[in-house]
């Protein structure tokens, strides 16, 4: 986004809010840098507050010398970032706006590696999650930024769930949310939940890190304003992945398993983006698909096991974030610039932006791996470490060599060519930029510089003792420019030889790249696309089939339930049971139980609903006699009114309904399907019934009645007494209800609007 | 014969609601005769409402200080005030009580203003305070019904709008289903233990009869029609879709609240030895509510359907922690059920302040442009949804931290990673809220009423809750943190056994 409001001020709000983020970020570099003494001398200072403490859950904080490494590039990058942002967007109505994000995903990263606590850990994961979401979709009329943020939390935010989970699953295992006892306990390998624990939080990682498959996400989240990627993208939120394979190293860490599968995605994930990056012409682009790569080799190497590997990773980790934000920074620049972030577009840019330049050129050599940079040691270590973790080091080296040459030929042509190189075709005038923002830049790439010249401080401060964290053990860790004339430097002078031909080539190589990709039937963005739609049509397909609006539909699915439901508990509880002595059938009773069916099959059959109730209230009178044969004339007596009013009733509500037809009509398969529902339903019913009768009746009831109907009731119709006598306040009661309900409906039906000229008319 | 010993203090809650819908009804009659106008009534009939559920809850609130057990009858007892039932009855009272501020406004901007509606909630609340008081199956179905056929009438008080009127009959039609499913269930249980008595059904229970579980199971399906769980769920969209927005509200809300507190007063009490061999009963029902609630959700464009399937999705998470069968599955039920009310209630009143001009704001599209024309309900409307979703820093946070974590520490791990899933897709829809709200803009602009001071007070309750039970889990004096609603649920549910 070329945000220039040049000649606006910056508002009051911004300038405050910049303010205090800045002095937050220098607040927390500051206290944290009091402690870096104490760290590397292997000191933990920790701070815990009972938060839950119904479930062990503390707000626990602990400065370790891996989280201290994390916090200080947080902080410290945070304040330049938002030094440089607050010149970025001067003038821009929500300037505000994004300061205050940015200072509340910095406090939330901060939160994310110092936590002590699981559930915290979490927490603040998801908080960066929400945070980038807002970052992301800062540019909010722009349906591209929209779409960027939605994919980034969908698929960051998912991978935090799975985090969650793992984690519980792990603080069940262990009896404590606390990672520091975790660490301290150890590996938890041969537990019988390690390979879902691991599953999980690698899952999280990877989704956050953008791993390859999931690697999409991270290229689409460039919509966000420049300052944003180069904190975000670069330095931080997509480390957080990194960090937390590197946190769990010590727990999850050193099996076949761990090995294996960080090794291989980090190196697909390393090669596949430095192939696509070197592919981009947007400066940004190409910046982001580095991004991946870097992202790629560190997790190749927190995979290993031996130290070499570990220092690798926590070098090139300080390696990257210092000229990646520098490199994101820069282009910021070059776009706010010259309205371009086009490769082809840009060139010469050296003679009107020379302090701009000194930093891209710092940057680039750094990334490059040219000494006396920091970018060589670390390259160095990769080397070394990639000869020294597997046995047959050929195809690992190779493939390092090739991404490391790919890296290359992308520095070359983010911060060499648009330089050095051509005459610039831009929309503006390029020109010089203003203080604030060529400070982020250039104070980056100068510390790639110092810390190459001098790497004992990084080493013996922040490398040896975050990797003493990372693998439980201390070690000693010594950084060097020089290591003499050795296997890793003649791969160097092959990176530099390989990258040196291939920036040479790179618009041919590019073009044939873009084809080669376009050609692939599935990426990772597709892949989510095609996922996203899958679950929409899914909703889709449940809706029409459960939900169309139909309550026969719902019943339906009701009754398919119930008796599945009856049936099977009866079945496998062995409740299916047939009378002793079933008493035979009076042969009068046949043409009755006759009737009594063919009024349940004609509702099937006939088309006509008063066919339907009529045929029904047969049923019900045809049991009413069944009742009177087997000598309860009350029962029966009561079934026969009951029966009567009902047909009445429906009857009448029938006769002004619509006729019976279109879609709510069912068709000859539709009656099938419903016979057998029926069929079903009342075999269910018909077993329970049996299974009821097969359990003794509890007499004791019937018995009172039945001894004290005549002494107490004066009267030998056990039923009658009972109404009238024994339960004789309930019978009034009832009437009264009858009565009330009776009054009721008769007034509603006389106030009914209409009703008096309706029946003129009927 | 002697008078019975009763116990009026157990039944004061239910009594104030009961006896204040009969005062609404005569108010109504009185005040319509002196012809003053139509709000004056309507907001004189809310208030004297609001009062009335104010006494039941302050009686509820009392009792559950108290923490002794009272019961109504104590030769016959069917209905009990309880810490259990007083803690359901408080937040269920406070639920309808806010829905009461928010109806002041609401009811004459869609031009439903009669004073029925509060008799209808009042005595539907009645019949909620019975049914999570009911110790006797009797008066458990009692209470059901009581709450149940207001609630039909109210679904349809829209009369002239042919969809409030579908929803009435379709909720009429599925609801007496229900009720019947639950009667049989209720016979059969008592002729397999002689008694409708929860003491006597927990003494009497023959356990692996078959017969007596069909009967557990079938009340179980019967609570499972009235909180709307897959695969008896498919009333819910539809009825909530034409119901006027506070009546949805209230069906969605009080009611879900209701029926699972009287559901988990059921299972212990009367069920608590045999409960275990409900584990994969509401394991499947838990698994496919949460499936069919978010999946279907997804591609909802009316907001009153998304927040139906939304709380079918809130019903599988609850049904979670029934799955557990633990005291703090069940904790984390009733303490999730205090969050739903608040987190729901907020979006439900933020769609009420929406309405006017005789017209709901029922779909995504009424959405577009709020952020500009009304920031604060736009800010607020976010908060509700990311607490439903279960953002952290919200209490729909904590809450579904609360049960995720009792299946995992009960072993239903795979059931808590289903819910985990389901919350991701919900990630999805309910991220559409903010999204349309601040990031389109309306096709056609018209101006948007200032919302009333009743929906203000509503939502500053909700607001207010849902931050600090998601901010201040911790012992804090004085902050009513999560950690203290936890204990409270726990306690009240502990009294159970």
């Amino acid at each position: 986004m070329a945000a220039d409001h040049a000649g606006a001020a910056s508002s009051p709000g911004a300038r405050a809010l910049t303010a205090i983020g800045i002095a937050i970020a220098l607040g927390f570099a500051g206290a944290l840098a009091s402690l870096v003494p104490a760290v590397a001398g292997g000191a933990a200072p920790s701070v815990a507050v009972p938060w839950l403490p119904a479930l062990g859950v503390a707000l626990a904080f602990r400065v370790d010398g891996l989280s201290l490494l994390f916090a200080l590039l947080i902080s410290g990058i945070g304040a330049l970032v938002l030094l440089y942002a607050h010149r970025y967007l001067r003038g821009h109505p929500h300037a505000a706006r994004l300061q205050l994000f940015l200072t509340l995903f910095m406090l939330s990263m901060l939160g994310l590696v110092l936590a002590d606590d699981a559930v915290v850990l979490f927490v603040f994961w998801e908080l960066t999650t929400v945070t980038s979401y807002l970052l992301i979709g800062f540019d909010s009329e722009s349906a591209k930024s929209r779409r960027a943020a939605l994919q980034a939390m969908l698929v960051t935010g998912s991978g935090g769930l799975a985090l969650l989970v793992g984690l519980l699953i792990l603080g069940g295992v262990t009896g404590t949310l606390r990672i520091s006892e975790w660490i301290a306990a150890g590996s938890v390998a041969g537990q019988v939940a390690y390979t879902a624990v691991f599953a999980l939080v690698v899952l999280a990682a990877f989704t956050k890190s953008a791993q390859f498959p999931f690697h999409f996400w991270l290229p689409g989240a460039m919509a966000a304003p420049t300052p944003v990627s180069a904190y975000l993208h670069s330095a931080t939120m997509v480390k957080a992945g990194v960090y937390l394979l590197m946190r769990m190293h010590p727990v999850l860490g050193g099996t076949e398993l761990w090995f294996w599968t960080l090794t291989v995605a980090g190196s697909a994930t390393a090669l596949w983006a430095s192939i696509v990056a070197l592919r981009q012409t947007d400066l940004k682009l190409a910046l982001a698909y580095s991004t991946v790569t870097a992202l790629g080799f560190l997790v190749l190497f927190v995979g290993a096991e031996i130290g070499i590997a570990i220092t690798a990773a926590v070098t090139f980790l300080i390696v990257h974030a210092f000229y990646k934000s520098a490199l994101f920074l820069v282009v910021g620049i070059v776009d706010h610039a010259t309205g371009t972030r086009e490769a082809q577009r840009l060139g010469g840019l050296a003679r009107t932006m020379p302090t701009t330049a000194a930093a891209a050129g710092l940057a680039a050599l750094s990334m490059a791996g040219f000494p006396p940079l920091l970018g060589f040691i670390g390259k160095e270590l990769k080397y070394e470490a990639a000869l020294a973790i597997v046995s047959q080091p050929l195809v690992l080296a190779t493939l390092l060599v090739v991404a490391n040459a790919l890296t290359f030929a992308v520095a070359a042509v983010v911060a060499f060519r648009p330089f050095w190189r051509g005459e610039p075709e831009t929309p503006r005038m390029p020109h010089e930029a203003p203080r604030r923002m060529r400070a982020g830049p250039l104070l980056l790439a100068a510390a790639g510089f110092a810390f190459g010249v001098y790497p004992e401080l990084v080493g013996r401060y922040l490398v040896e003792p975050a990797v003493a964290a990372i693998r439980a053990t201390p070690m000693e860790v010594d950084l060097k420019l020089w290591h003499g004339v050795n296997v890793p430097l003649a791969m160097s002078v092959a990176t530099a030889l390989l990258g040196l031909a291939i920036y040479a080539a790179h618009e041919r190589v590019r073009a044939v790249l873009a084809r080669a990709v376009s050609a692939l039937p599935l990426t990772g963005e597709r892949a989510f696309d095609a996922s996203l739609d899958a679950l929409r049509s899914f909703a889709a397909f449940q809706t029409r089939i459960l939900q169309g609006g139909s309550l026969r539909r719902y019943l339906f699915a009701t009754w398919l339930v119930l008796p599945a439901a009856v049936g099977s508990v009866l079945v496998l509880r062995g409740g299916l049971a047939w009378p002793a002595s079933p008493s035979p059938v009076p042969v009068y009773a046949w043409p009755i139980v006759l009737l009594v069916a063919a009024g349940s099959i004609a509702p099937i059959v006939t088309t006509s609903r008063l066919a339907s109730i009529a045929a029904l209230g047969l049923v019900g009178a045809g049991v009413s006699l069944l009742y009177l044969l087997f000598g309860a004339p009350d029962v029966a007596m009561t079934q026969l009114l009951v029966e009567t009013l009902t047909v009445v009733i429906v009857a009448v509500v029938l006769l002004r309904l619509p006729r019976f037809s279109g879609r709510d009509h069912p068709g000859s398969a539709g009656r099938a399907r419903d016979a057998a529902l029926a069929i079903a339903a009342g075999t269910t019913v018909s077993a329970l019934l049996l299974a009821v009768l097969a359990s003794p009746l509890d007499p004791s009831l019937s018995d009172w009645f039945a001894a004290n109907a005549l002494p107490a009731g004066f009267g030998r119709n056990v039923v009658n007494v009972v109404i009238v006598d024994f339960r004789a306040l309930d019978t009034l009661g009832e009437i009264t209800v009858v009565t009330v309900a009776a009054c009721a409906a008769y007034a509603l039906l006389k106030l009914r609007p209409g009703a008096s000229s309706e029946q003129e008319g009927a | 014969m002697n008078a019975p010993q009763l116990d009026m203090a157990a039944i004061a809650p239910l009594a104030f609601a009961a006896f204040g819908a009969l005062f609404v009804l005569l108010g109504e009659v009185w005040l319509t005769r002196r012809r003053t106008n139509e709000h004056f009534i309507n907001a004189a009939l809310s208030v004297l409402s609001i009062s009335f559920l104010g006494l039941s809850v302050y009686c509820a609130g009392a009792a559950f200080s108290d923490g002794t057990t009272r019961v109504f009858d104590p030769a016959n007892p069917m209905l009990s005030l309880d810490r259990f039932a007083a803690y359901s009855i408080a937040l269920i009272g406070i639920a309808s009580l806010l829905i009461c501020f928010a109806s002041i406004s609401y009811l004459p901007q869609v031009g439903i203003n009669h004073g029925e509606y509060y008799a209808l909630l009042l005595l539907s609340t009645a019949g909620m305070f019975l049914l999570v008081g009911a110790t006797d199956l009797m008066a458990l179905f009692l209470g059901l019904e009581l709450m149940s056929i207001p609630l039909y009438v109210m679904a349809g008080f829209d009369r002239r709008n042919l969809r409030s009127n579908e929803s009435a009959f379709k909720y009429f039609l599925v609801g007496s289903f229900a009720s019947a499913i639950l009667l049989y269930g209720i016979a059969l249980v008592y002729g397999v233990t002689g008694s409708l008595g929860f003491d006597a059904i927990r003494a009497g229970f023959p356990p692996g009869n078959p017969i007596g579980i069909v009967g557990l199971g079938l009340l179980v399906v019967g609570f499972a029609f009235k909180v709307a769980s897959a695969p008896f769920h498919q009333w819910a969209p539809d009825v909530y879709e034409g119901a006027p927005t506070s009546v949805t509200a209230y069906m969605a809300i009080t009611v879900k609240v209701a029926a699972f507190a009287a559901l988990l007063r059921l299972l212990t009490q009367a069920f608590g030895p045999v409960t275990a061999s409900l584990s994969d009963l509401f394991w499947v029902l838990a698994a496919l509510t949460i499936v069919v609630g978010n999946v279907m959700a997804v591609i909802q464009t009316n907001l009153k359907r998304l927040l139906a399937y939304s709380s079918i999705a809130h019903a599988g998470y609850l049904l979670i922690g029934f799955a557990t069968g633990t005291v703090e599955g069940y904790g984390a039920v009733l303490f999730y059920l205090l969050v739903y009310v608040f987190t729901n209630l907020g979006a439900f009143a933020v769609l009420m302040a929406l309405a006017q001009g005789g017209r709901d704001c029922d779909t995504l599209d009424d959405l577009a442009g709020l952020a500009r024309q009304r920031p604060g309900l736009a800010a607020l409307l976010t908060l509700f949804a990311l607490s439903l979703a279960g953002i952290p820093g919200t209490a729909g946070f904590v809450a579904k931290f609360f049960v995720f974590e009792s299946a995992v520490a009960s072993g239903q791990t795979v059931l808590a990673i289903i819910g985990v899933l389901g919350s991701v897709v919900s990630f999805y829809y309910y991220l559409r809220l903010p999204v349309q709200m601040y990031m389109s803009e309306a096709a056609t602009e018209t101006p948007r009423r200032h919302a009333a001071t009743g929906e203000l007070l509503v939502l500053a309750v909700c607001a207010v809750v849902v931050l600090f039970l998601g901010f201040f889990p911790s012992h804090a004096p004085g902050v009513l943190g999560a950690v203290r609603a936890l204990e409270w649920a726990r306690s009240s549910v502990a009294m159970l056994y």
